[in-house]
């Protein structure tokens, strides 16, 4: 009988109930939320400590700001919005791209275990960290989160051709930095 | 012929589908004859498989979760604590100014009454009852049932003898609760951190406008949230008050066996 599908915007209610104060329905939201903003933003800033303390500041500043939302708020739009931007403000400030040769990660052999699938995985983490951040969010946005090119485009104030542009640009740069990986792991 | 760096530009839109039929029938030419071009293609369908498969949370994020916890939850319980009503004060503050109006309005009418005797207010027609409030309670059936624990949801369908059981036990359970002397209103406002724990909530949708039960307000939607043999009743947005019911453990057990739900991994019957 248990069918189980994700909440599809079934939150709605417990939206409502943060919106209006309700201090018990926020920390629904936030244990729902938490290990997906968490992760997003540990992908863009490729440091785990750092997304720690940015995901705090998110969901903090959520908490203060949600009473202001109007009625029918997109939660997991909004939260990525705040996310993203925490992200960009910190890349802002710092103006440091910490970039690490995909050949000093010493792939032995082409991917085929899994250890190497993950070795694979993690480097292409470091690749996504190397692109310009408007281009890794708008990737892992649609890629890994599921959003579409307009939602996308809405969260950070650019058209949806736009999204997709950064987006297509992002993808093939991985694939350049795995293809340059491989190939310069090859005896 | 394109060049490769053009055409390299033009995978991923190739890959979505997103190109013209023109500019898809240019890239399979070149691909045709391009070995290069087909080796990044399969780079790009290859870190796009990897990117799609990267799991929600880095593994070297998952040490780091807890203190993400220690910084937020305090923040919000603080709050919570220090302003125990501002859910109620917020819902209530948007119809103070309402009310000032209305005040204000009749006291000008009132006032021009007496200004001016003639004045026809004693010939205004007797609002209708409100139409809503007067139907029998029995026609106010939900509209849907839907229970969520942990994430997930299990509808409930129409028109079926599970859903008129479904309907008949929560209501039975909404009017027990309201009208029971030994569980007050707010009777859980000090037990939130026990209610946390639990994301087991039976949520029935009305049919619009509001229905009122006894004692609970007009809403559209009732929420009945189960933990640890507490259950609370929560309206929608208008809705500001809270109410217990007793023998919440059994209700909820009840309505489990009617939903054909197994007991939540993290529910005690213990009474």
């Amino acid at each position: 009988m248990e069918e189980v599908v994700r909440m599809p915007g079934g939150d709605s209610l417990i939206v409502e109930q943060a919106r209006h104060g309700d201090a018990l329905a926020f920390e629904a939201i936030y244990r729902e939320y938490q290990p997906q903003i968490a992760g997003y933003l540990c992908r863009l800033v490729q440091d785990p400590e750092l997304a720690a303390d940015l995901t705090q500041d998110v969901f903090i500043s959520a908490y203060k700001a949600i009473g202001r939302t109007q009625p029918g708020l997109k939660l997991r739009a909004w939260l990525y919005t705040i996310a993203t931007n925490a992200a960009m403000s910190h890349h802002r400030r710092r103006r440091v791209v910490q970039w690490s040769p995909l050949d000093d990660r010493g792939t032995d052999s082409p991917t085929e275990g899994p250890e190497d699938r993950y070795a694979a995985r993690e480097e292409l983490s470091d690749a996504l960290h190397a692109l310009p951040p408007e281009q890794s969010a708008c990737l892992l946005l649609s890629a890994r989160d599921g959003f579409t090119f307009e939602e996308i485009g809405k969260m950070l104030g650019i058209s949806e051709a736009a999204a997709k542009t950064r987006a297509y640009r992002a993808r093939l740069a991985l694939a350049r930095a795995l293809r340059a990986s491989e190939e310069g792991a090859r005896p | 012929m394109m060049s490769c760096e053009r055409v390299e530009e033009m995978l991923p839109p190739y890959v979505d589908g997103d190109l013209s039929a023109e500019e898809t029938r240019e890239v399979d030419l070149h691909l045709d004859g391009c070995g290069e071009c087909v080796a990044t293609l399969g780079y790009l369908r290859r870190a796009d498989a990897i990117v799609a498969g990267w799991p929600q949370t880095p593994r070297h994020m998952q040490p780091h979760l807890a203190r993400i916890d220690e910084g937020v939850l305090p923040r919000i319980r603080q709050r919570r604590r220090l302003f125990p009503l501002l859910p109620r004060f917020n819902r209530v503050l948007p119809y103070a100014g309402l009310a000032t109006f209305v005040l204000v309005l009749g006291a000008a009418v009132l006032a021009l009454s007496m200004v001016l005797p003639g004045l026809p207010l004693t010939d205004a027609p007797k609002s209708a009852p409100n139409p809503v409030v007067s139907r029998p309670q029995e026609q106010l059936r939900p509209e849907s049932i839907t229970w969520y624990h942990d994430g997930r949801v299990a509808d409930i369908g129409k028109g079926t003898e599970k859903f008129k059981n479904i309907v008949s036990a929560v209501e039975q359970l909404l009017q027990r609760g309201a009208r029971d002397p030994s569980h007050p209103g707010s009777a859980l406002s000090g037990d939130t951190e026990t209610m946390k724990r639990s994301g087991a909530v039976l949520e029935l949708i009305y049919p619009k406008p509001g229905v009122k039960h006894a004692g609970v307000g007009p809403h559209t939607h009732v929420l009945l949230r189960f933990d640890r043999g507490v259950t609370v009743l929560m309206g929608d947005a208008k809705y500001t008050e809270k109410l217990s019911v007793p023998n919440a453990t059994e209700q909820e057990k009840r309505l489990r066996d009617l939903l054909g739900l197994p007991p939540p991994t993290l529910f005690a019957y213990d009474g």
